[in-house]
Order: structure tokens, then sequence, then C-alpha cells
């Protein structure tokens, strides 16, 4: 039983989300069904590091998934925990991330989607990282021995969009 | 609104933290006139620095304090005083029924959770707080009505930005602050708490605030109130439950028997349990693996689902494996057969079964009320 106050953020979320989602040539949202959406698959089409499970090699993924899920008391009480679930891949390199569990540190009651977004991408992109506290003690780490390779993708998640006529060249 | 207010002489009272502001209100309880049987609930144990600004003894260091402060309680002959070692979140809600809500927490999560509770149950709210850098002591009285307003109505966004806690990676969150205030201050909002608690057993000497605010700064020397009115865009949508009582065990109910007693047996209908998540997996903090499990709530999980069987560290529901209600369509037969008490369930929790169109139906499992309350956290 949703009530009108949650019901209306709900909805002014999947519109502002999939708003970022068309301005944005990185993510890509999935909403799953329902009446209003509580439930998004975002994939994040950006380099991020993975550990190899047989060899430890370090090396980079080309996208992410990330399972976002709004409970019905969401506005009132909020653990990140349970808000974000780190679906793909499995071997994500990062201090904050332990796949199913993705630490963005502070996430407050009714924080907007499109804020979540962008907290996401910049965990998996090392935009954003905190060292001191980590879910991924060995990443971070590897990652303060490393910081010369970070971030691994320096786009931002929206970018101006820019007009651009192309012709052929007159031959002169 | 305030003088129209009636409230069962015995009502129990519930005295929700027993620290700076609760262990005074305490020592006041054996002189209001009616006060009922007494729950004291806090998961703390006393430590030395409470010595001077809380009112215990050195003896009473390394104690819990609910129990602390219930076996004190008990010298004076208070009858059927109680200590609930845990969160009030933990109390089930039959416990409460019928009392009223006294908060004394330093925590603003506790108190967003006691406003709903207090809501929900239609029982009337003494909130106190203190500011002990500012000498700053406030005492507010919530009653659930038609247009009254809750303890939220007054919150803003910043309001919800403190609230959020600070998640630490492995799990664990930022203690709360403590508040720094000097006994002094405590029992001086203890006192206007027992005030309030007195006015609305109707035997105190003047009517209830109900609606109001009494802020007293001491630095100052002043004293300012403030009425509260209902807030259209309040975050809590301000329902008043009426509870029916399911007199059964949950040993003795199956899941899928709930929807035909709450005559909502139609598809697609659901439970859920306020602020209650169900599961059916776990995965390791420790990063061993997930593993199914039967369809449980997911904060009573059993002494072998919480931890790993092979690292020993804690099994967490991720968000994806949470669900905040069971729909009928989506459980397998196995699932409906499963008893409330498999569930997670206990004597005394409230839940709703709801269906497109139509009105929610909230029952309660029968319980004794907390008179027979455990002295450790059940």
């Amino acid at each position: 039983m949703l009530d009108y106050q949650t019901r209306s953020f709900l909805e002014r979320n999947l519109v502002a989300a999939m708003e970022l989602a068309d301005q944005s040539d990185i993510l890509e949202l999935k909403p799953f069904a329902g009446d209003p959406v509580r439930k998004y698959i975002a994939r994040f089409h950006a380099r991020g590091l993975v550990r190899d499970p047989v060899t430890g090699e370090i090396g980079e993924a080309p996208f992410c998934d990330v399972g976002i899920w709004f409970p019905d008391d969401y506005l009132q009480r909020c653990t990140p925990f349970e808000v974000l679930t780190w679906l793909c891949p499995p071997h994500a390199w990062h201090p904050q991330i332990r796949a199913p569990f993705i630490c963005p540190g502070r996430l407050g009651e009714g924080t907007q989607l499109v804020d979540i977004l962008y907290q996401c991408y910049d965990i998996w992109t090392y935009q954003k990282v905190n060292w001191g506290d980590a879910l991924n003690h060995e990443a971070a780490a590897w990652g303060r021995r490393c910081l010369d390779r970070l971030p691994v993708d320096k786009r931002p998640l929206k970018r101006r969009r820019v007009a651009v006529n192309v012709r052929a060249a007159e031959a002169s | 609104m305030s003088d129209t207010v009636v409230i069962d002489a015995n009502a129990p009272l519930i005295v929700v933290g027993c620290g700076n502001t609760g262990s005074p209100f305490a020592a006041l309880i054996p002189s209001i006139p009616g006060a009922g049987p007494v729950l004291f609930v806090d998961y703390d144990s006393y430590e030395a620095k409470n010595l001077v600004s809380q009112r215990i003894l050195p003896c009473d260091v390394g104690k819990p304090k609910a129990a602390v402060q219930a076996r004190w309680l008990r010298r004076f002959g208070v009858r059927a005083t109680a200590a609930f070692v845990g969160r009030i979140e933990d109390v089930p809600w039959g416990w409460l029924r019928g009392g009223i809500l006294v908060s004394c927490v330093d925590s603003r999560g506790a108190r967003l959770y006691m406003n709903q509770v207090a809501w929900r149950l239609g029982l009337p709210l003494v909130d106190v707080a203190v500011d002990g850098p500012d000498l700053l002591a406030r005492v507010s009285v919530y009653l659930s009505g038609d247009d009254a307003p809750c303890l939220e109505c007054a919150w803003h966004e910043g309001h919800y930005r403190n609230l959020a806690k600070e998640y630490h990676c492995d799990g664990s969150t930022a203690a709360t602050a403590a508040t720094n205030a000097p006994s002094a201050l405590g029992a001086l909002a203890a006192g206007l708490q027992a005030i309030e608690v007195s006015a609305l057993l109707g035997t105190g000497l003047k009517a209830p605030a109900v609606s109001r605010q009494a802020m007293f700064d001491l630095r100052n020397q002043t004293c300012t109130v403030t009425r509260f009115t209902r807030n259209p865009a309040c975050r809590f949508d301000h329902q008043r439950w009426d509870i029916r009582i399911l007199d059964v065990r949950p040993e003795d109910v199956a899941l899928g028997d709930v929807f035909a007693e709450a005559a909502l047996s139609r598809e697609p209908s659901a439970l859920s349990l306020e602020h209650r998540r169900f599961t059916r997996a776990l995965t390791c903090a420790n990063g061993c693996g997930r593993i199914a499990i039967p369809l449980r709530l997911a904060d009573r999980l059993t002494a072998r689902q919480r931890l790993c069987r092979l690292c020993g560290e804690r099994n967490i529901a991720a968000g994806f494996d949470l669900v905040d209600q069971l729909v009928l369509t989506e459980l397998s037969a196995a699932e409906r057969r499963r008893s409330l008490a498999q569930l997670g369930l206990r004597p005394g929790d409230v839940f709703t079964v709801s269906a497109p169109d139509r009105s929610p139906v909230h029952l309660q499992l029968a319980c004794n009320g907390f008179a027979h309350a455990p002295w450790r956290k059940v």
C-alpha cells in the first residue's frame, strides 16, 4: 500500500531518471513493471575494474549493472544495502563494492534516483572512492598503490548535446 | 482538542530510552497518580561516564539500562514493571496497544518510528528532547486525529538529511551522538514529561498540551510555546489503523489461511508488516556466497541463518533478494503452507493484508502484553 507522497515521489523519479538516461550515452535504465515503478536495473556503459577470480589479474570491464529498489517506506528509512544491489560484473574490483553489496557511504531517506545513479557511476569509474572505509580492503590497498590508473573512466555521466551538421566539403 | 483527550486510567506507560531523560523520569513514575504498568525499552547498558549525567548508582554500571530502571521501580511497588532489552523497533505492537508512549530517546530514527507506531495504534506520544550545549529542553504531545499534526509534520528536508545514518562499509552504522546534557537538564525534561503524562491520565493539574511544544531555553531563561498544525506535504500518511485481533498462535496458522481469514483470498492480495521485509536468500558479508533459505522476515532470521556457515561472518539479504510484501499469486504451495512462526512472526505482531481496490485489513496476533516481557532481548 503506497501512500500519495511515496507514489508521487516514485513517479517524479521515473520521469527524471528516464530523462537523464535519454541525455546520456553511458546510462541505460530499465524500469521493472509496476505502478508506480519501484525497481530498476541501471547499466553504465563505462569502464571499471574487475579482478579475474582465477589469475587474480586486474583488468577492465566495459559496463556494469546495478539494481535499485525503493521499498514502501523509502521516504522515512533507508538502508543502502537494501536499496542498491550490485548485479554485474560479479568480480568488480573497487573498495566500495563486493557483489551483491555496494556501499555508497551516505544515502539519505528519500534520496532521488538521479542522485543514486550519479553516485553509482562515480563509484564504478573510480571517480569517487572512500579509501579509509572499505568493503573490499584488498581493492582499497591495491588502489592506493595504483593511483596513476585512476579514475578508470573520466567521462561525465551526462554530456552536453552538440548539434553538429556534417556536410560534404565542396571541392575547390 | 486537548480538553477532550480521554486516556484509560492505568494505561501502560511505555518508556523508551533510559538515559539522561528516561532515568529521572523513572524516578517520577511512582508519584504519577494512576500510572499503570510500565515497560522500559532500551538496548544499551550503563557506562561509568553515565554516572554524572544519569540517575544511576555505581553498581548499575555494565547492566542493561531497561532492567536497572525496572528493578528500581519495583521497589516502589509499581505493579507489572517490565524491561525489554532491545530496540523499540523489536517490540511487538501488541505490547504497546492502549498505552502511552513516552519518548526519551536521542535518536531521530527511533523518534520517527515511535511517531508512526503511535499514530497507527492511536497512542498518545509524549516526546522530550534536550540540547546540552545550548541548555534547551522541550516537551511535545501528539495524539492522532483527523486534522491533528504528527511529529513528522514539522520536519523538513534538513531533518531527513540529518536522519541519514553514516553507513560504514562493514555494514555497521555510526552511533548516535551523545547529547552531553547535564543531569539537571535531563531532570527538567523528565519533570515536564511527567506533568504531561499525568495530564493525559486525567490526574494532573492541567489539560495535556496536545499538538503543542513547550521549549525552555535556560541560557536565556525564556520559554517558547509552538502550536503545530497538520502539514499537507508531510511524508507520513497519517493513517490510523483499525486492528483486529487474530486469536491464534503464530505456530498454528498457515500463511495461506491468513488471506482467507482477512476475507481477501482473492488474487492478487498481499501480506506485509510495516517496516519489515521478507527474503528468500542471504549473502555472506565476507563474500563466501549466496544461499537460498525458506521464506522469512529478513530481520528475524534463525540463529543458524544469521551467520555464514563457512566463515562465521554475518549473512545479509541483498536488496534484490528482499520484498516488502508477499503477493499471494507469487507464493508457492509450500510457502502458503508455512506457519506465521516459520516466517518469523511473533505473538503481538501486527500485519496487513491488502488487495487492489479494497480497504486493507490489519490483524494482530494475540499476545499477553508485556507482563511476561523478557529481561533479555527476544
